[in-house]
């Protein structure tokens, strides 16, 4: 049985590599849409 | 008793008479605060968290290049060059350097000593202790610093192709409020504090205020021809 604190840093870890998941994302999706600024405006 | 106050006697003999020695070494870190903390390893805990601050610091740059546009000006045209010609601001210290002395000097030989004295100081014993400049020989400093702050003033007067105030000026400053203890006493909280502040703090306060100093004169106080303008009358000229 893992200790509290082991548990607690472990899903401190999940929930910051799924910030990073989701911030690559976004981070994608604006080089993709950087490029096409003249069309947007 | 530390470990300099011992010494062996003629005479002295281990075997006839045991002496136990507790040698206790003296505290030569620097003074910071340390207390235990609970550790993690880097990889992936920190890892993941700076990927986390790059991503976040890329997407702001990335939205703030969408929604301005850079400050460009028209094209470059070598018959009309711009004057005065100002470098970006956090070189415009160097740049009023060199309004007093030759680019060697302002240029290499100055910038060179700054980064040399940043490498070099972790190799000496600089004050790890960080006592009050004040705390002992109250008169030998106090000539000391008047003779430091007379010998620079005397550098920067003559040395240059013209006086250099903006380094005379922090010379002045910083040497004035580094008199007041050793003047006016340590009565009240800010004489208190100026009064416990080391050598280090007072050398590297001198440098500070002389490169702001030097930036502000050079961002907000030269105009055409690296001329003194001043930014109310004149505007400010970039």
């Amino acid at each position: 049985m893992p200790a509290a604190k082991d548990l607690a840093q472990a899903r401190i870890l999940y929930r910051n590599l799924r910030v990073l998941a989701a911030l690559s994302v976004v981070f994608l999706g604006a080089l993709a849409i950087a490029p096409a600024k003249e069309h947007l405006t | 008793m530390s470990v300099r106050d011992w010494r062996a006697v003629p005479g002295d003999d281990a075997r006839a008479e045991p002496v136990r020695l507790l040698l206790v070494q003296e505290e030569e870190r620097p003074a910071v605060d340390v207390h235990e903390e609970d550790m993690l390893m880097t990889f992936p805990h920190l890892v993941v968290r700076e990927l986390i601050a790059l991503l976040v610091l890329s997407l702001a740059l990335v939205v703030v290049s969408l929604v301005f546009d850079a400050p460009l000006e028209e094209l470059a045209d070598p018959r009309r060059t711009p004057n005065p010609a100002k470098a970006p601001w956090y070189f415009l210290g160097l740049q009023e350097l060199l309004h007093y002395y030759p680019p060697l000097i302002s240029g290499v030989i100055l910038p060179g000593l700054v980064v040399v004295a940043l490498i070099v100081v972790p190799y000496f014993d600089v004050n790890l202790q960080r006592a009050p400049f004040w705390e002992t020989g109250r008169r030998r400093k106090l000539g000391g610093v008047l003779g430091v702050v007379a010998g620079l003033t005397a550098l920067f007067m003559w040395s240059g192709a013209h006086p250099v105030w903006p380094l005379i000026g922090p010379t002045w400053a910083v040497g004035a409020v580094v008199l007041v203890p050793a003047v006016f006493g340590t009565q009240g909280r800010l004489r208190h504090w100026l009064g416990v502040r080391s050598l280090s703090f007072w050398v590297f306060t001198w440098f500070l205020v002389a490169a702001i100093v030097l930036t502000l004169i050079g961002v907000f106080f030269r105009g055409p021809g690296w001329s003194f303008t001043v930014p109310w009358t004149d505007g400010i000229y970039y």
